[in-house]
């Protein structure tokens, strides 16, 4: 009875420690599997970025407009060696009279990446606005404006980078303006250095009936956003039929593209595992296979039982 | 720009729901046009709604072809008698010669337009397209045998000759396209190109018209000589052999517009309409003889607008001048030119038809009386040299067909062994009817196969004691129609009588009746096409309830012809609705060159009478539908004309008080494709009515708002796509399974814009992958704020879209998985997430009742999803009911005519 309880003793801590292993190695297996599953219901990782990229492009803005309006010319000049260029565009405006005026520059940086290999992309960052001083004249126009409740409206160059006869026109009622106390906010859309829309809008809700207020000092506080470089994420290629798929083949979407994976065999992947365990096996089998020596004695009575059996039986025979 | 052509008209039915029911009509077209109009309103008896099987069962279906161009008839032997067209809208059909209908039909490309029609060997149909496509069609079945292409200058006189000889002895004779300087030999069995030859290269011609005399194996090729001389050209029809040039010349500049050729002259026009040449072909002599003759000597009164007409005739041509026909008889040994018949008001004459050997007859229709409802035209054939007038015939067509535009004749023989004459005519409503012994035969309302805009009307209400779908009027045709049905279950009908016990029972059914219905279901559906007519179809069974053609937009003597552009709902009696008819407005656009750019034209959706018109000295650029109507409830509707100043309509005292409330909220904006531009509009200050024609509506300033320039190097705008005006939402939330609650942005100046890579956008197979992008927009129309851009890399048009509620699907073309795809977009409100639950949804800050300003600052979340869709589509819309209850479908109209 010993003998078999440590057997089985053997057994369990033979198979605990196997266990172990496999349990051990699945843990570093499981984030990559957690992540293949995670893909299929989430947005593929190509959405991830664009929105960090998004949120960072704002972080940025929103940095430079907290810092006020300040050109930093020596960091700027070191960024143009190594693709980056301070570029500058009007803001022009007109007082509801059809009539534009300078009133203010954007600066902003123009990165330019992807010379080299043919793929160039321009991107504009660190917008910020310096406005003009608004005359009496001007302020005049613009109390004028804010009684008639009519329009002030914005007009910047298409091309930000080389600005052309394009102009990108907005218009907000004038009384939203000063009952938000001139905060403005520019939501530009830009891709590859072109202006397609601005969004201008007082910060602030103004719905109707509007108040007429007039602005106490002429001091406009400006937010400037940049967006419009959210791109759809593709569609999965498991409808892929292009290439039928061999079994045991997968298809991985990397930074290089969709491509086709030859998914390793359960063999291949775990005879390392496998192995070692097999040779645990073997040597506990064969130290088990030496130990009956020692319980030879014990035997006997299971010998002979069969014999008392069968006379038993021919007993049984005998009386009938 | 944007041309609307529909070839034919489909119905289709969908269940409604157990409460409420909605129909759709939906029409299709080989470019584009389903259109759909679904109505539905509460019931009260669930019994009148659609059942579930009966979804997609189509109610009628209707197949056009448009104007005919060309029709070749095919009367000879046993077969079935037919006439094989070829129309403007590009399709190609057989048409049964007895009824009218449609054997077999294709509908092409819309750029593939069809320039010649043959029929080789009493079997064979060819066309010849754009100059450079040869085809062969079946001519029983209409199955495409072969298809060549061949060298073609674009933009020269087309030809198709069927050529006497067989050159490459396959017992069927070949076929010779002439297309500018390209002198082609196609073999009639299968094709294959025997010769070409560049006549411009080496005999510098460039050929007009070739002509085939009498002897074998030989043509003639025409064309003009420099700019005041013609030129002839011997064609060896076996080899492709061209012999020396014989030239002429003249001393004043001839209109190349048309040269009119026979085997025996050509006749040529001076520039200056002063003078006539005619080159007589003479195969003997070294060069061409030119005879001119002055048309003063002909004519005593030719007019300021002297023209050839491209009729072809035999002996014979044709001129028009103003508002008269000229027939000059030609004499082919002397070239002298003698009046034979001066026709005034509205005439056509056919082609020169060749009846028995060498005997030729020309129908013309002249234009006699005008009627209430019918007009009577006089058809006249004449014979060979004009003298005689074998046949005449007064024919009455309804009014509504307008005059005759074209002629075919064709030539029958009667019972007692005589010629008869038939013609095809081609009505200025673009309808197509079979004129037979002083009767119409049958008529086609091809019209129907280019409609511009459609539009809904409802039905009259049933009034007391009037029941409009009595059929039974006394107790005699009571009688009969009961005996007419005893027969039909006894078997003992004949087909006819069939024919009337079915109409009997349609007649009867709920479905066909011309009165309103309980729910709506029944409507009529104003259809307004090209050639200016406005039709009325019943959605029950798609019969046409009363057509006109507008009587302000046609062309009159001196003024312009009118291009209809819109259709409109102008009045739309609710309180009156017993004793006011509906009324739609017509927008057409005048022909350039006059002082009058546009018409205005009211009709009457019931009667359809044309109430009242107006002719406009500025063009209409678009018009914006106001919501509001005045006491009478019309519509107020702004035309913007080119000045961008609007112009309001109804221009009474009491539409401009309303509209001076309003005038804060209207806002309109343009798409400029050429620059890829987008702007928007506000209103100004009203223009003083006393310096400004009030015939002309009041005139307002307008002030540009907004302008969004999308970059022209990467981006072309495909697509522009906004909501129904009149669509209604059932509510604006969106309840998720845990019970959180999303807040539709439903903004009503929501437009959806797409745009693709420029270079890419129209040429089919060039794009590459790498370099096109599928941009989709989201613009504030009012602010002109763009809610959001999201590219697609790798993608392509064409574009449809559909935007309804806060939701827009659309369908394009991914380059890279070589498939289409469908993308939806749904737009949530983030800004109002405070409100979620139902007690705050009713009373909290952001209630159904507050007004939305598009100068509010948003909060945006815009959600989406692309799916692979294996189907190629024409169209796409979305059904839409009253109370925005029922669940929206889409409705995809593909290439393959199929919902």
């Amino acid at each position: 009875m010993v003998a078999m309880k440590r057997v089985v003793l053997v057994f369990v801590l033979v198979a605990a420690i196997a266990v172990c292993g496999v349990v051990s190695f699945q843990s570093d297996e499981l984030p990559e599997d957690a992540e293949e599953w995670g893909l299929v219901g989430e947005a593929p990782p190509v959405i991830k970025t664009k929105v960090a990229e998004k949120v960072e492009a704002e972080a940025e803005v929103e940095e430079d407009y907290s810092d006020g309006v300040l050109s930093k010319a020596g960091r700027k000049g070191a960024r143009a060696a190594s693709g980056a260029k301070k570029i500058t565009f009007p803001l022009e405006h007109s007082l509801g009279d059809g009539k534009f005026e300078q009133i203010g520059t954007f600066t902003g940086i123009l990165r330019t990446s992807g010379v080299e290999s043919g793929n160039e992309r321009q991107v504009i960052t660190k917008l910020r606005l310096a406005r003009n001083v608004m005359t009496t004249a001007e302020k005049q126009a613009f109390e004028n404006l804010v009684k008639n409740d009519g329009f002030y409206t914005v007009r910047i160059p298409a091309n930000l980078i080389k600005p052309r006869r394009k102009q990108v026109l907005a218009s907000v009622k004038a009384r939203c303006l000063a009952a938000a106390n001139l905060k403005e906010r520019f939501d530009l859309f830009m891709e590859q250095g072109n202006l397609i829309g601005v969004g201008y809008a007082p910060i602030g809700d103004c719905s109707y009936p509007r108040p007429q207020v007039f602005p106490k000092d002429y001091a406009f506080e400006t937010l400037i956003v940049a967006k419009g470089n959210e791109q759809a994420p593709r569609l999965g290629p498991r409808f892929e039929e292009v290439v039928p798929l061999r079994p045991g083949e997968k298809l991985v979407e990397g930074e290089e593209g969709i491509k086709v994976v030859v998914e390793k065999t359960f063999w291949q992947k775990y005879w390392i595992y496998i192995v070692p365990f097999g040779f645990i096996v073997i040597n506990a089998l064969s130290q088990l296979a030496n130990l009956p020596e020692e319980g030879q004695p014990g035997q006997g009575p299971a010998i002979n039982a069969p014999s008392q059996r069968t006379g038993g039986s021919g007993g049984g025979r005998n009386r009938r | 720009m944007r041309h609307w052509i529909g070839c034919f008209v489909k119905g289709i039915r969908i269940f409604g729901e157990a409460r409420g029911g909605w129909m759709v009509v939906a029409m299709a077209s080989p470019r584009l046009l389903l259109l759909v109009v679904a109505v539905a309103l509460f019931l009260s008896s669930p019994c009148h709604a659609i059942y579930e099987d009966q979804v997609g069962v189509r109610d009628w279906h209707q197949q056009y072809i448009g104007r005919v161009k060309h029709a070749v008839f095919q009367t000879q032997g046993a077969g079935r008698k037919r006439v094989v067209v070829a129309t403007e809208e590009n399709a190609l059909a057989s048409l049964n010669l007895r009824t009218g209908e449609i054997y077999w039909r294709h509908v092409f490309g819309a750029t593939d337009s069809i320039d010649a029609l043959e029929v080789s060997m009493g079997k064979y149909v060819i066309t010849l397209s754009k100059g450079h496509i040869v085809r062969a069609w079946h001519l029983p079945d209409g199955a495409l045998l072969w298809e060549t292409r061949i060298h073609a200058n674009l933009g020269f006189n087309l030809g198709l000759v069927k050529m006497p000889v067989d050159i490459d002895d396959d017992k069927i004779n070949d076929l010779l396209v002439f297309s500018g300087s390209f002198l082609t030999a196609i073999s009639g069995a299968d094709g294959t190109l025997l010769w070409q030859v560049d006549a411009a290269a080496s005999k510098n011609i460039f050929i007009e018209k070739v002509v085939l005399p009498t002897e074998e194996s030989k043509a003639y090729g025409v064309g003009f000589y420099g700019i005041n001389g013609l030129a002839l050209v011997e064609i060896d029809l076996k080899t492709g052999d061209l012999s020396e040039l014989k030239t002429a010349e003249t001393a004043g500049i001839l209109s190349t517009d048309h040269l009119h050729v026979t085997k025996d002259f050509a006749v040529a026009l001076h520039s200056d309409a002063e003078n006539l040449v005619v080159a007589l072909i003479n195969p003997s002599s070294e060069s061409l003889t030119l005879v001119e003759t002055p048309v003063r000597s002909l004519l005593t009164n030719p007019g300021t607008t002297l023209k050839l007409l491209s009729t072809k005739l035999e002996g014979a041509i044709s001129l028009s001048s103003d508002d008269q026909t000229v027939i000059l008889a030609v004499d082919s040994s002397s070239g002298k030119l003698s009046l034979v018949e001066r026709l005034t008001g509205a005439v056509t004459v056919s082609d020169s038809l060749s009846v028995l050997d060498e005997k030729h007859a020309t129908a013309m229709i002249e234009f006699s009386v005008e009627g209430n409802a019918q007009n009577v035209f006089n058809l006249r054939v004449h014979g060979t040299d004009f003298s005689d007038e074998i046949q005449k015939e007064t024919v009455k067509l309804p009014s509504h067909r307008g005059l005759v535009q074209k002629v075919f004749l064709n030539a029958y023989v009667r019972t007692d062994r005589s010629h008869g004459f038939r013609a095809l005519v081609v009505g200025e409503d673009d309808s197509l009817s079979l004129l037979q012994q002083g009767e119409v035969v049958w008529t086609r309302e091809d019209g129907l196969a280019s409609i511009v805009e459609a539009t809904t009307a409802e039905l009259p209400l049933e009034r007391d004691g009037v029941s409009v779908a009595e059929v039974e009027h006394d107790l005699a045709e009571w009688l009969k129609g009961h005996i007419m049905k005893l027969k039909a279950t006894l078997f003992l009908a004949t087909p006819d009588e069939l024919a009337a016990v079915q109409k009997a029972r349609l007649n009867l059914a709920d479905k066909t009746k011309p009165t309103r219905d309980h729910n709506g279901f029944r409507k009529l559906l104003l259809v307004l096409t090209k050639s200016g007519k406005i039709s009325a179809l019943h959605t029950g069974d798609g019969h046409v309830v009363w057509s006109l053609l507008v009587p302000s937009l046609r062309a009159s003597y001196g003024g312009p012809a009118f291009v209809p552009r819109k259709l409109l709902q102008w009045q739309v009696p609710h309180q009156h609705a017993l004793d006011e008819n509906p009324v739609v407005l017509i927008i057409a656009q005048a022909d350039p060159g006059y002082d009058v750019k546009s018409a205005l034209s009211w009709v009457d959706a019931h009667k359809g009478t044309e109430l009242q018109s107006v002719k406009l000295s500025f063009p209409v650029m678009r018009v914006v539908s106001i919501p509001l109507t005045d006491s009478s409830e019309q519509r107020l509707h702004l035309l913007i004309d080119n000045l961008r100043r609007g112009h309001l309509f109804p221009a009474t005292e009491e539409s401009l008080a309303l509209f001076l409330k309003y005038k804060e909220n209207a806002y309109f904006y343009e798409v400029d494709d050429a620059d890829q531009k987008m702007h928007g509009y506000g209103m100004k200050d009203l223009v003083d009515p006393n310096l400004v024609d009030i015939k002309e509506g009041y005139v307002f300033e307008t002030e540009k708002l907004w302008s969004i320039v999308f970059p022209s190097e990467t981006e072309a705008i495909t697509a522009v796509v906004t909501r129904r005006p009149d669509e209604v939402s059932h509510t604006q939330t969106k309840v998720l399974p845990n019970r959180d609650v999303l807040f539709k942005y439903l903004n009503k100046n929501l437009v959806f814009v797409a745009t693709v890579t420029p270079k890419n956008k129209d040429v089919v197979g060039t794009a590459n992958p790498e370099d096109s992008t599928l941009v989709a927009y989201l613009i504030d129309t009012v602010s002109g704020r763009i809610l959001h851009r999201i590219s697609h890399p790798n993608m392509q048009g064409p574009v449809h879209a559909v935007v309804s509620e806060n939701w827009v699907v659309y369908h394009y073309f991914n380059l890279r998985q070589r498939r289409y795809e469908m993308s939806v977009l749904e737009i949530y409100d983030q800004s109002r997430l405070p409100d979620k639950g139902v007690v705050q949804l009713m009373l909290g800050q952001h209630n159904s009742s507050v007004p939305i300003s598009s100068y509010s600052p948003i909060n945006l979340e815009v959600k989406g999803q692309s799916y692979y869709f294996t189907f190629t589509l024409k169209s796409m819309a979305v059904t839409s009911t009253a109370k925005g209850i029922t669940a929206k479908q889409l409705l995809l109209g593909t290439v393959t005519d199929q919902v």
